[in-house]
């Protein structure tokens, strides 16, 4: 088709407006749009001359779902979901610190003490630099956790960190308790949480009041994560 | 359902006998401020203020959506048209130009070319369904919209597509409303494909040459 015959430019510019430039000759038209200026002026004006057409019928308000998805796909990410439990590049890394814990596991487990049973999960607990904070041996056989500071966590006066097990996509993190910045505790294991861990979920650890999240879910930033490892 | 509110919009404008020589007052729909207020939240938009593209939507999506309802035939496609476009809106307000056009135009434009890539791309067959009448030639005294609810652009376009031969106007907005293709306008109106072209190629010249713009 010959472009340069400017009575043509004219037409197709004014049927791509319209519409009724199709298939293979649309497209081609379009590609052409991208680097000719002086044709995308020609549609400029067909656009300005067709388009009050739209401006003669009715009004008439969209349901209001619409302007809902409009807002939710325009929102910034951080407003619509912070911190890190949504961040992606945590989860991500994860993944990198879970094969870097692995090593360190067998070292610790090397160590264990002999009488004592071999715990049948382990998780490690990182922080988003990776950074190893506790080990957590939970034994389905005696329903416990315990949970040992790997290295001492600063935490402000009136905080705690509480731990939690995360029982996967549409559900709500289960709390296993307050765990301590520095040395040792043993935990109950609750009988359904046991379950879960069966499952090989995660784990998490967040911020909370000094007596604990009130609502029994997390409500402070999440600051350590891990993944339950069988034995 | 062959009577319905479109058809009575564009019928009472296009095909009014009288309405050629009605004398048109200056539009005001779409007057200076309005123009302006709309150029103003793009720019707000452009710079990421969510509370202006709420307000431009506020104003904007009861003018597109009665559009993609034509286009699309059904009402969950032209909601998801009209969510295309707007958040499309959002991502582009930064790379308006105002030379190029008014908001307005822009705005028609990116939600029309959405619905002709849903009708044409995805293969969507809506035309069946339609049975809606773009415009009934045989009510010319059918209740005519009030003139001043029109912009000025609306009102001179209006005129100047009722100066067309019946059929060419008729071929005119069916593409423009129902995006149907130059074969389906030829099936719905009983002509040869040939003949359709023609008629809209000539309706393009002289719509083109009576504005004069």
């Amino acid at each position: 088709m010959r472009y340069n015959d400017d009575k043509l430019r004219e037409r197709l510019a004014g049927e791509y407006v319209l519409g009724t430039l199709q298939g293979g000759a649309r497209r081609r038209f379009e590609r052409l749009l991208k680097e000719d200026a002086a044709l995308r002026a020609v549609v400029d004006n067909w656009q300005e001359r067709l388009n009050p057409l739209a401006e003669a019928l009715p009004p008439e308000e969209p349901p209001a779902r619409v302007w809902r998805e409009i807002a939710r796909r325009t929102a910034p990410p951080s407003k619509e979901r912070s911190g890190l439990w949504y961040s992606i590049r945590f989860w991500r890394s994860l993944g990198t610190a879970a094969s870097a814990m692995a090593v360190m596991l067998a070292l610790y487990i090397g160590l264990l003490p002999t009488p004592t049973p071999a715990p049948t999960y382990i998780v490690v607990l990182v922080n988003e630099q990776a950074q190893a904070a506790w080990v957590l041996s939970a034994d389905l056989g005696s329903k416990r956790v315990t949970v040992q500071t790997l290295r001492p966590q600063a935490v402000p006066i009136d905080k705690a960190f509480e731990l939690w097990l995360l029982p996967g996509v549409g559900h709500k993190p289960r709390s296993l308790g307050l765990i301590p910045v520095t040395g040792n505790v043993t935990l109950p294991l609750p009988e359904q949480a046991a379950s879960e861990l069966s499952k090989g979920r995660g784990f998490a650890v967040s911020q909370e009041p000094a007596g604990g999240s009130p609502t029994g879910l997390p409500t402070g930033p999440v600051l350590f994560q891990g993944q339950a490892l069988s034995l | 359902m062959p009577a319905n509110r479109e058809s009575c919009t564009t019928r009472s404008y296009v095909t009014s006998p009288s309405l050629p020589h009605q004398p048109l007052r200056v539009g005001t729909a779409r007057d200076m401020s309005q123009i302006d207020r709309l150029q103003q939240l793009l720019n707000q938009c452009a710079q990421g203020d969510d509370d202006a593209f709420a307000e431009l939507y506020r104003l904007m999506a009861p003018k597109l959506f009665p559009l993609s309802i034509r286009m699309l035939k059904r009402r969950d496609w032209a909601e998801e048209a009209l969510q295309e476009s707007f958040v499309k809106i959002w991502q582009g307000a930064g790379r308006y130009d105002p030379g190029r056009g008014s908001v307005m135009t822009w705005m028609t434009s990116i939600v029309r070319y959405r619905c002709l890539d849903m009708l044409r791309h995805e293969r969507l067959q809506p035309a069946l369904e339609d049975t809606q009448d773009y415009e009934s030639d045989t009510n010319p005294g059918s209740e005519p919209m009030q003139a001043t609810l029109l912009s000025s652009e609306t009102q001179a376009l209006l005129r100047c597509m009722d100066k067309l031969d019946v059929r060419q106007r008729r071929s005119i907005l069916l593409a423009y409303y129902g995006g149907y293709t130059h074969r389906e306008i030829a099936h719905r109106m009983g002509a040869p494909v040939g003949t359709v072209k023609s008629w809209i190629r000539r309706s393009l010249e002289r719509i083109k040459e009576c504005l004069g713009i």
